[in-house]
């Protein structure tokens, strides 16, 4: 290992106390004597403990889900049913950490914050205060009804089909599968925002997905196709844990002219809206916008929408990507989904090309918009020039209004759109004069105050020198040297903007490194003037993917990748359990691909046979997990034909990070 | 269930015969909460944040318990509901028996995890893999072998590398913040 990875194993060693006595009285005679030794076991120490404490609390959360999901009189357990129960409630615990799920109780308010902030914040919506309820809780009590013995303790009922009726509103619904869904805690928590259904909303941030909705106003109407006036309820959930998707029990296969394909997840999503506790749906030809996070970029990645009638998924769109394996983007590639679906044929299209009208360049930071939708959106479209924003509208007359920074804004009238036909139009954009009276964005001059805010002022004719207000922005630090700090970016939370230091311009705005101040930690600040040079935000909203989808329906969503599996044939298949006794009421079967994290949900009774081998996993209604791993698989594959006799082998789970791996990517013995 | 027994389970990282033990108390608590102006949300709220405190406690090499484990659990309960009240300006008509010392203690222990949330941003950024990592070492105390094992590494000289980069990644990250902190305060 690097001397510095050795560095930091001699502080973990000592702050577990791993170190001999010898050892441990060297290394403290070191720490008094060293500063900055004693900041890094510090921050060490930290870090293990915060690890520990948020570890320890997701499972606490586990632990009292398991609690109460009995009534509190009947507590008095027997160990062995506790203990298969602890392993059950640290399977709900997978999620509980990673989405900040609520327990079967109200979860606390400070859970339901993280997942979910709204950007900007208009006085039309506002974050719920009230703590996700489960659904199963709230939308079918007979779920929870306390059994009356622990023994026949079942949630779920075995035979979801039967009592799948009733709740069903639309096309599409899950909330069938969740009602009696034995691991409640396992189907992620839907997040709640209110807002006007007249005026809609501009952006949606999932901080815990890093997806993005856009919410035009005047789209909702009932089940009779009344508009819907005031507030509306949006739920919005997505699938994205193995866990999740295996046990979602969601079909994750797909025909198309009789030939079978898996699909292999990129995430599900579901979106919801609701109105005076009625479920409400999208205007016939309306659509809303949805920038889904999707975790993997593969080729032959589909955007398919579910429709509970069939029990089928519907393809929707391919989904493009822009940049293939983009070393840029480390974080889960983010696209745009706007492909109109169902009243498709209806519609027609124009194409916006936006020029600088002195020397003819494309604007490729343009945006063009249909006067009365919500700005800034366009795609890219995948089967025209690029330099062309596409808009997807009905056949009609419009005003298209063409914009781009530094630019005269203009609107374009009477522009036709035909069904089925595409309107060309071209822009011609005069770049704007400085105005006396007009701020000149493009000679800013920023002042980065030892307080850690930016103070910024205009280099404008006339305005020289005026000192606005400290705004929120965020200094990026760049490590130079052993302990002194240079600033090397500017953001600005309110515009978006982000600000790169020209170090060679620094000087020349006079006054630079007017001082050096010795910070406490040993690190040095410095205070000054810097000249900033505007770096325009890369289009990572718009992401990396080709056109995108827009939803014109609530319901189930899912973008997988199509894989043909005309080599998977349904086998008939009996599970034994180790001492070869058949397992019955079988909850879910899935088949799982570690390394391609695919998820195939199988019928009871049933197994795929495919070239990959596969890891199976079983459970059983009354909270049983068993798992048959590949090689296991492979083996009783190749030795028998016909229907199979599968022996699984029961999986005890006791913690959170056993079941993470077992569901994820790891090897574990069975 | 011994004292000592309790705390070596919750050092553990296997905390679930431990958190029955202590859940023995919870009937009582929550009583005592709603009936002193709470609810079951409440209830449990506090009654974890208990928990964590005693967690938290339990780290420390010198920890002992002299009292019986539930008892210690109601009086600090106790005294963060009378502070939760307090708080919501309303009226408090029971007595904390705590000693002065111990309010202390858990006063210093409430806001140590306000302090120390601005490292979950960090944790955050490290990525699965990364937080499994370290989640295995520092919670659930496995040693390098069975970690490498768990997660398929050739060898336990590569899942060491990997670990003390994640470590390194999250030092060097919660430095720079720690300066931008340091800054704006």
């Amino acid at each position: 290992m690097r001397n510095e990875l050795n560095h930091i194993e001699e502080i973990e060693n000592y702050l577990e106390g791993r170190l001999s006595p010898h050892d441990k009285a060297l290394f403290e005679n070191r720490l008094m004597n060293d500063e900055g030794l004693r900041e890094e076991v510090n921050i060490q120490r930290q870090i293990a403990e915060r690890i520990r404490t948020n570890a320890f609390k997701s499972e606490l959360a586990s632990f009292h889900l398991a609690y109460t999901a009995v009534p509190a009189k009947t507590f008095a357990w027997k160990t062995i049913v506790l203990n298969s129960f602890i392993g059950l409630a640290c399977l709900g615990s997978a999620v509980a950490s990673v989405y900040y799920v609520s327990t079967l109780d109200n979860s606390p308010k400070e859970e339901t914050k993280q997942i979910a902030q709204t950007v900007p914040a208009g006085d039309t919506k506002k974050r719920i205060e009230a703590p996700a309820v489960d659904p199963v809780k709230e939308e079918n009590p007979v779920a929870v009804i306390p059994p009356k013995t622990i023994s026949s303790r079942n949630i779920i009922n075995p035979n979801p089909e039967r009592n799948a009726n009733g709740n069903s509103i639309n096309g599409y619904d899950i909330d069938n599968y969740t009602a009696d869904y034995k691991y409640t805690d396992l189907s992620p928590v839907y997040t709640r925002l209110e807002f006007n259904a007249e005026k809609g909303t501009d952006t949606i941030v999932m901080a815990g997905s890093g997806s993005f909705i856009h919410f035009p106003g005047g789209i909702v109407v009932d089940k009779n196709g009344n508009k819907i006036k005031g507030t509306v309820e949006f739920r919005y959930r997505e699938f994205t844990d193995p866990a999740q998707i295996a046990f979602s029990k969601m079909n994750s296969t797909w025909n198309e002219n009789g030939k079978n394909f898996s699909l292999q997840s990129a995430g599900m999503f579901e979106v919801r809206l609701y109105s005076q506790g009625e479920e409400v749906f999208i205007q016939d030809g309306k659509s809303f916008k949805i920038d889904y996070n999707v975790k993997q970029q593969a080729d032959s990645t589909y955007f398919l929408a579910f429709n509970s009638n069939n029990q089928q998924w519907e393809k929707k769109k391919k989904v493009e990507f822009k940049q293939k394996g983009s070393p840029v983007v480390s974080r889960a590639t983010k696209f745009e989904l706007r492909a109109r679906t169902g009243k498709g044929e209806a519609l027609g299209k124009i194409l916006v090309k936006i020029v600088d009208a002195e020397t003819g360049v494309v604007l490729e930071l343009a945006d063009a918009h249909v006067a009365g939708t919500p700005t800034a959106w366009y795609a890219t479209n995948a089967n025209v020039d690029s330099n062309y924003r596409t808009l997807v509208h009905q056949p009609g007359t419009y005003d298209v209004i063409a914009q781009c920074r530094g630019y005269k804004k203009m609107t374009v009238k009477n522009v036709k759109v035909f069904q089925n036909k595409v309107s060309i139009v071209k822009v011609k954009l005069m770049q704007r004069k400085p105005n006396k009276n007009v701020w000149r964005r493009t000679h800013e001059v920023y002042t980065m105050m030892d307080t850690g805010t930016v103070r910024y002022t205009f280099d404008a004719p006339g305005h020289h020198g005026k000192e606005q207000k400290p705004t929120d922005g965020k200094i990026n630090m760049e490590k130079k040297g052993k302990a002194n700090y240079k600033a090397t970016r500017i953001h600005l939370f309110k515009s978006g903007a982000s600000y790169v230091i020209k170090d060679s311009a620094r000087n020349a705005q006079g006054g630079a490194e007017k001082g050096r101040r010795k910070k406490k930690d040993g690190a040095y600040t410095t205070a000054g003037n810097w000249k900033l040079a505007y770096e325009p935000k890369k289009n990572e909203d718009s992401g990396n993917v080709k056109g995108g989808l827009t939803c014109t329906k609530t319901g189930m969503f899912y973008c997988a990748k199509v894989v043909p599996a005309a080599d998977a044939v349904r086998l008939k298949a009996t599970y034994l359990d180790e001492a070869g006794k058949l397992i019955r009421d079988i909850n879910s079967i899935c088949m799982m691909d570690r390394k391609a994290g695919n998820i195939l949900a199988v019928n009871s009774g049933e197994i795929i046979k495919s070239k990959d081998p596969k890891m199976v996993l079983l459970l059983t209604s009354d909270n049983r997990l068993y798992g048959m791993d590949e090689k296991e698989y492979k083996a009783a594959m190749e030795l028998k034909t016909g229907e199979q006799v599968l022996k699984m082998t029961r999986i005890n789970v006791s913690g959170w990070s056993e079941l993470e791996n077992l569901l994820k990517r790891t090897e574990i013995k069975l | 269930m011994n004292n000592a027994t309790l705390i070596a389970q919750l050092r553990s990282g296997q905390p679930n015969k431990a958190l029955e033990e202590l859940y023995k108390g919870y009937p009582t608590i929550r009583h005592f909460i709603k009936t002193h102006g709470g609810n079951d949300d409440d209830a449990r709220d506090v009654f974890q944040e208990c928990i964590m405190v005693l967690y938290r406690n339990v780290q420390k090499s010198d920890f002992t318990l002299t009292a019986n484990v539930n008892t210690y659990l109601f009086s600090i309960t106790k005294y963060m509901w009378k502070d939760i009240l307090k708080k919501k300006n309303r009226q408090v008509n029971f007595v904390c028996e705590n000693t002065p010392g111990d309010e202390e203690d858990i006063k210093a222990m409430l806001e140590e995890e306000e302090k120390f949330k601005w490292l979950d941003e960090i944790l955050g950024t490290l990525g699965e893999k990364c937080a499994g990592i370290l989640r295995m070492t520092y919670f659930s105390k496995m040693s390098m072998d069975e970690i490498a094992q768990a997660l398929g590494y050739k060898n336990v000289d590569t899942a060491k590398t990997q670990k003390y980069k994640c470590l390194e990644r999250a030092r060097n990250l919660a430095a720079e913040l720690n300066l931008t902190e340091s800054n704006r305060s």
